[in-house]
């Protein structure tokens, strides 16, 4: 069985301009930098797009990656100021998506809530939604505790935080998401979860 | 105070707290009918939270992505290093010295001739005058000339470089 090698022999390799390296670089972490980039993008192109604008800008600034954290903690790093720059810069009204599109979708969701979409929808479709529903910032620390599992300390090092603001910030998304997915499934939630 | 209790599940979920204020909340978990039927939903949402799977991006990810690779230089290296915009910026600027030079070259012209070129001692030809001493000086001529020999050496690497990279090309493919 072929072992796994590790982030920082492929960067060494990278480095020493083997750039196929990199291709296995990507291919490890694309995945979690594409999930992360749709929490803040909402869609999959413009997603795609800071995904491989932050995988440009790794390769790039390789070279400077310091190696006492993870390859991926700095990695999620670019990822998150690459998707901000991005929202800012497409003026993404993302109070809108919260407050508006998103419950008009909701009302008819709840419609087939009642009209039997238990079995329908599952669980986890449910909290998508609701991922979906929250602002950037909280669904960006969520994916990074839950899908990269993350600890708190690297949660606050990819997102330039200390770590006991990671832990306010993921307990506040944690309560903003459970209120999105009361919303989402009314009085039913409980028997869902 | 649900919100504060919210806080204290959820640290004890996730096994942020102290040991004592973990057996408080199992404590109040066994006893308190609230403390058990939010610890219930937290855990829950907890688990499905655990087992999310990650987005796949488009099949043409890799090969596009790395198509933008290729065509960047090896991270590090001197060519990695060079900013562009100062590079730019230093072609500016010798372009719009170049361009004043020139300019104040051309103004300071004195064109009722000042010196005379005989060609067959028969006819004369009147050349301006000339006379740029007023506005330069030893230091910026020298830094011309220093300029000059530098590009002149840059020039000529390139030039000597040219075949090896032909060369290169021809073995590639």
């Amino acid at each position: 069985m072929q072992t796994k090698r590790p982030d920082t022999d492929l960067i060494n390799a990278v480095l020493a301009g083997n750039t196929s390296a990199y291709g296995e670089i990507v291919e490890r972490h694309k995945r979690f930098v594409f999930t992360l980039a749709l929490r803040f993008a909402k869609n999959r192109e413009d997603a795609e797009e800071i995904a491989q604008d932050c995988f440009v800008k790794a390769y790039r600034s390789l070279h400077t990656f310091q190696r006492s954290s993870k390859f991926s903690t700095w990695l999620y790093s670019i990822v998150y100021t690459t998707a901000m720059t991005f929202i800012r810069r497409k003026k993404l009204d993302t109070f809108s998506l919260d407050d508006t599109d998103k419950h008009l979708q909701l009302a008819n969701e709840e419609g087939d809530f009642r009209a039997d979409a238990i079995e329908q929808k599952s669980r986890k479709e449910y909290i998508t939604k609701a991922i979906d529903m929250l602002m950037p910032d909280d669904a960006a620390v969520i994916t990074l505790f839950y899908l990269a599992e993350n600890s708190l300390e690297e949660i606050g090092k990819a997102l330039g935080i200390e770590t006991n603001a990671a832990k306010v910030k993921l307990h506040r998304a944690r309560h903003r998401l459970r209120e999105k997915l009361v919303h989402l499934l009314k009085h039913e939630v409980k028997e869902l979860l | 105070m649900s919100l504060m209790i919210e806080k204290r599940i959820w640290e004890y979920i996730d096994g942020s707290c102290s040991l004592q204020d973990a057996k408080d909340v199992a404590g109040l978990i066994q006893t308190d009918p609230e403390y058990a039927a939010l610890y219930q939903e937290l855990t829950a949402l907890n688990e499905s939270m655990e087992g999310f799977e990650l987005d796949e991006p488009s099949m043409s990810f890799n090969r596009n992505l790395m198509e933008k690779i290729s065509a960047e230089p090896v991270p590090g290296s001197l060519k990695s290093l060079i900013d562009k915009r100062i590079i730019n910026g230093i072609a500016g600027f010798f372009l719009v010295t170049i361009f004043a030079l020139v300019l104040i070259a051309i103004l300071k012209i004195d064109w009722s001739g000042a010196y005379t070129l005989s060609i067959t001692g028969s006819s004369t030809l009147k050349l301006p005058n000339l006379n740029l001493s007023s506005s330069t000086s030893n230091v910026l001529l020298t830094g011309l000339y220093f300029f000059d020999a530098i590009l002149g050496l840059y020039l000529l690497d390139m030039w000597l470089r040219r075949p090896e990279k032909i060369k290169k090309i021809i073995h590639n493919t």
